[in-house]
């Protein structure tokens, strides 16, 4: 104690720099040494939390995968499903079993198929792990909530969809991405349907894990898809778009041409495809009548429908003429699209007019060195 | 002026005003990185919580993933391209094409591709209006297997005409820029096409990742397998300084959307705001940074809505020079980039018409980038002469000096936290302690050597007009040890 007043002492008879630098020395060592405990102890708890999940795993897992690959009775499953329990109350709280449990069920989960994967929902189920994860998702930060639906929605414990259902316009982006995703999966249709009112602007990422999961409902929800192209939310009209271009709905491709001015340049582009997919060959003037105010990427698109669509070559005149005199990226998307439409010996033929860099793009396409 | 009227002559004032500033400079220098780690760690935190249950193999099955064009500038690489170009075909994505750009090797690099992949020359007119060196020959696979890949050959141009090439020639609305000889995680192309596809309202303009070093790493098949901290001591200064400037800078500056530089060795461009901005300035010898400046001006002149992204993921692990003379090359050329990229463009300079980068990133880059090791330098020289004058009171430099090394210490411990509590990839306790050392040392011998290379950089800038490149001598990465040649 009297070295510590002495200290302070000699500390106040210096002058205003010294104790300026001395102060900030002193905080710097007691942070460089609360940093270096916190690194120490951050490195046991990672090795210690992965040691205990691996001896977790370690117990559970021949449980698991007997409950799965071999055929149980009623009794003999229910009592592993209390083995099951026992473990896992026993580490419950010390070691986030639960959370450990639910990632090494989803990985299980989605390298199996057929009963193996039907068994590890209903493990899930019997383990009443569902309860917990509602609450996770009534009471958890976003990122809980957004770990709960993907494990709703992994085990198809569909009796939760309207819960899930509640989260599809959430104002956390991952919220309501993962519950779009969700209620798909667990409500099909039912969930299709309540698309429609979403305010929030979709990400393309977010269209296209939703494209993968409505692929596999089909024709079902083909009028709700249909409704998405009248929302107010311009992402859903290039959901529906994308997914009449997956599809192949060429029922939609009346709706569609109204798209091809919209202010919106994807949606444009879009539709420029859509009409190339599913249309016929009345619609190309409509996309010539386009293509001088389109911008570059629009007008790829539009060269590339056109060689889609142009089967009796009667946009080929407007075609030849964009191989002579368009940029180089503009005339290689039309020399492809003639490509489409006529034969080798006519690009040939139709080459020997050109200049000398304008011959290697019919060239680059007659190789097909794209 | 009552209260000038002192004891003190002129030379005491020009003292008092130099220590003055100095003091000022090192505490704004302190806080700068206390704010870094800040946001550092705010992003870490956003990150990992974004990204966890991130299903990126939605990507590799998708028909709406957009395709990507890999560019791989090669310049006499005949020990390695072989090898790299199969590492780069294996990448998981599912459309993309790899473009390898033969910058006029003077070795076997093309023979050794086209005898590897069984390439023909095929007539090819690049779109791109890129001005580059001319192309002699555009080569692709008569083997369907590498229908990805196609080999430019043109004449020698330097690093940044090569890649003006290879954009030229791409046909992808989205390009990664690398270096041929990097080794690239497998999943790297989805994790750096997310935030392209995941923003909505705001134009993904780029993403960079973060480079780490792969001396003495395990390498099997073109991937990481084991990763260890290089052995020799330059290795190691830089490993630690690595995770300084990814860990704690780029992270921080991804945060705030400041970001100015994208490591020339990996980096996802958005195609069509690079040909428009003119592609890389092959004049100067730091591309990278350079090129990202000029998107995010050309962004910022014409109303684009747009965000440079950063992902603390390693995606990507690169050999580092474990020579001084090598890496004094190294730095010096750094320093000149970053000084030509200033003056480039001096005009964002505090110019609140460039927002974000005018008033906070850029002059960061002037002031503690580019100024930073000179003003050391003549802090040190300063001192020095004051010493010999007898005018330095010791007590209070020690007690300076310690707070600044403890200050560097603080800093390098904190690096070591964030990478233990984002990434863990140093998870053998003697790593970790060697790590410790490093910290403690660095300040002493690295650092030291940095700020003179970095002050021969201006040196060299300013008075020599140097501008080349300089050579970088590769040992080549470790193989596992099973495949090791048995000793003798």
């Amino acid at each position: 104690m009297q070295m510590i007043t002495n200290w302070w002492d000699s500390f106040l008879e210096k002058d205003l720099r010294f104790q300026v630098v001395i102060a900030f020395s002193v905080i710097l060592l007691i942070v460089s040494i609360a940093l270096f405990i916190i690194v120490l102890r951050l490195r046991a708890r990672k090795s210690r939390a992965d040691r205990k999940a691996s001896e977790l795993i370690d117990q559970i897992e021949p449980i698991i995968l007997s409950l799965i690959y071999e055929e149980e009775d009623e009794v003999d499953w229910d009592h592993e499903i209390v083995n099951l329990r026992n473990i896992l109350t026993f580490s419950m709280y010390e070691f986030h079993s639960y959370a450990r449990l639910s990632d090494y069920l989803i990985q299980l989960h989605k390298q199996l198929e057929g009963d193996s994967a039907k068994k590890i929902e209903r493990i899930y189920r019997d383990l009443e792990m569902p309860p917990m994860t509602l609450k996770l998702l009534k009471d958890g930060k976003w990122h809980h909530k957004v770990k709960a639906i993907s494990a709703l929605s992994e085990f198809r414990i569909k009796n939760y969809l309207f819960e899930v259902i509640q989260y599809m316009d959430h104002p956390q982006r991952l919220v309501r991405d993962e519950a779009q995703f969700g209620a798909i999966v667990l409500g099909g249709k039912r969930a299709t349907g309540s698309i429609v009112k979403l305010n929030y602007e979709m990400s393309k990422w977010q269209q296209l894990r939703l494209i993968e999961q409505c692929a596999q409902l089909d024709d079902e929800i083909k009028s709700d898809v249909l409704s998405w192209m009248n929302s107010q939310n311009e992402s859903l009209i290039e959901l529906a778009l994308r997914m009449c271009i997956r599809m192949g709905w060429y029922e939609a491709i009346e709706n569609i041409p109204r798209f091809i001015s919209h202010k919106r340049e994807e949606i444009r582009l879009l539709s420029v495809e859509a009409i190339g997919e599913l249309g016929s060959a009345d619609l190309i003037s409509e996309l010539l009548h386009r293509f001088e105010v389109e911008s570059r990427k629009v007008q790829i698109r539009t060269l590339m429908a056109i060689g889609e669509l142009d089967a009796d070559g009667r946009a080929s005149d407007f075609l030849r003429g964009q191989i002579m005199y368009a940029d180089y990226e503009v005339a290689l998307a039309a020399a492809h699209a003639l490509y489409e439409t006529t034969s080798d010996d006519e690009m040939r033929e139709f080459s020997a007019r050109l200049e000398e860099d304008r011959v290697v793009l019919i060239e680059q396409v007659l190789y097909g060195a794209v | 002026m009552e209260q000038f009227d002192t004891d003190l002559n002129v030379g005491d004032w020009v003292f008092l005003t130099l220590v003055g500033i100095l003091f000022v400079y090192t505490v704004t220098v302190m806080l700068s990185y206390i704010f870094l780690a800040i946001f550092s760690n705010l992003q870490a935190r956003i990150y990992i919580q974004r990204n966890k249950y991130a299903k990126y193999d939605l990507l590799l099955k998708s028909s709406v993933a957009p395709s990507v064009s890999v560019l791989a500038p090669a310049f006499n690489e005949e020990a390695s391209i072989v090898e790299n170009i199969r590492s780069l075909l294996s990448l998981k994505y599912p459309k993309y094409q790899v473009v390898v750009v033969n910058d006029g090797s003077k070795d076997s690099t093309l023979q050794q591709c086209i005898d590897a992949y069984n390439l023909e020359p095929i007539p090819f007119q690049p779109t791109g209006n890129l001005e580059c060196k001319p192309i002699r020959n555009v080569y692709r696979s008569k083997n369907p297997a590498f229908k990805k890949l196609l080999v430019v050959d043109k004449e020698n141009g330097g690093k940044a005409d090569a890649l003006n090439a290879g954009l030229n020639v791409a046909q992808s609305p989205y390009v990664m820029n690398i270096d041929v000889d990097c080794i690239l995680e497998r999943d790297c192309l989805q994790k750096l096409m997310k935030p392209f596809l995941e923003e909505t309202g705001t134009r993904v303009i780029a993403t960079g990742g973060v480079i780490r070093i792969a001396n003495n790493c395990e390498v099997e098949g073109g991937s990481i397998t084991k990763v260890r901290l290089p052995q020799t001591l330059i290795g190691k200064f830089q490993t630690l300084e690595y995770l300084r400037a990814f860990l704690l800078g780029r992270m921080a500056w991804g945060y705030l959307d400041g970001l100015l530089l994208i490591s020339g060795a990996l980096g996802v461009f958005d195609r069509e705001i690079v040909m428009k901005c003119g592609g890389y300035y092959a004049a100067t010898v730091g591309e990278d940074m350079e090129l990202v400046v000029r998107m995010r001006r050309y962004a910022r002149e014409h109303g684009i809505k747009y965000k440079v992204e950063f992902i603390p993921d390693p995606l990507c692990w690169t050999e580092v020079p474990e020579s001084w003379n090598v890496l004094y090359r190294q730095r010096n050329r750094w320093t000149r980039g970053t000084i030509e990229t200033v003056l480039l463009h001096k005009k964002l300079f505090f110019n609140p018409r460039y927002g974000k980068i005018g008033l906070l990133s850029f002059p960061y880059w002037v002031f503690f980038e580019w100024f930073a090791p000179v003003i050391e330098f003549f802090g040190t020289i300063f001192f020095i002469i004051y010493a010999f004058l007898g005018l330095v009171n010791f007590q209070f430099f020690i007690m300076l000096f310690s707070m600044v090394y403890l200050f560097s210490i603080t800093i390098s411990m904190y690096t070591l936290f964030m990478e233990d509590l984002t990434f863990f990839r140093y998870r053998q306790k003697k790593d970790f302690r060697r790590l410790m050392m490093m910290a403690f040392i660095e300040p002493f011998v690295f650092h030291p050597f940095v700020v003179w290379s970095a002050v021969k950089g201006n040196w060299d800038y300013f008075f020599e007009g140097k501008k080349q490149w300089g050579a970088m001598k590769r040992v080549g990465f470790q193989k596992p040890k099973e495949e090791e040649a048995p000793k003798s």
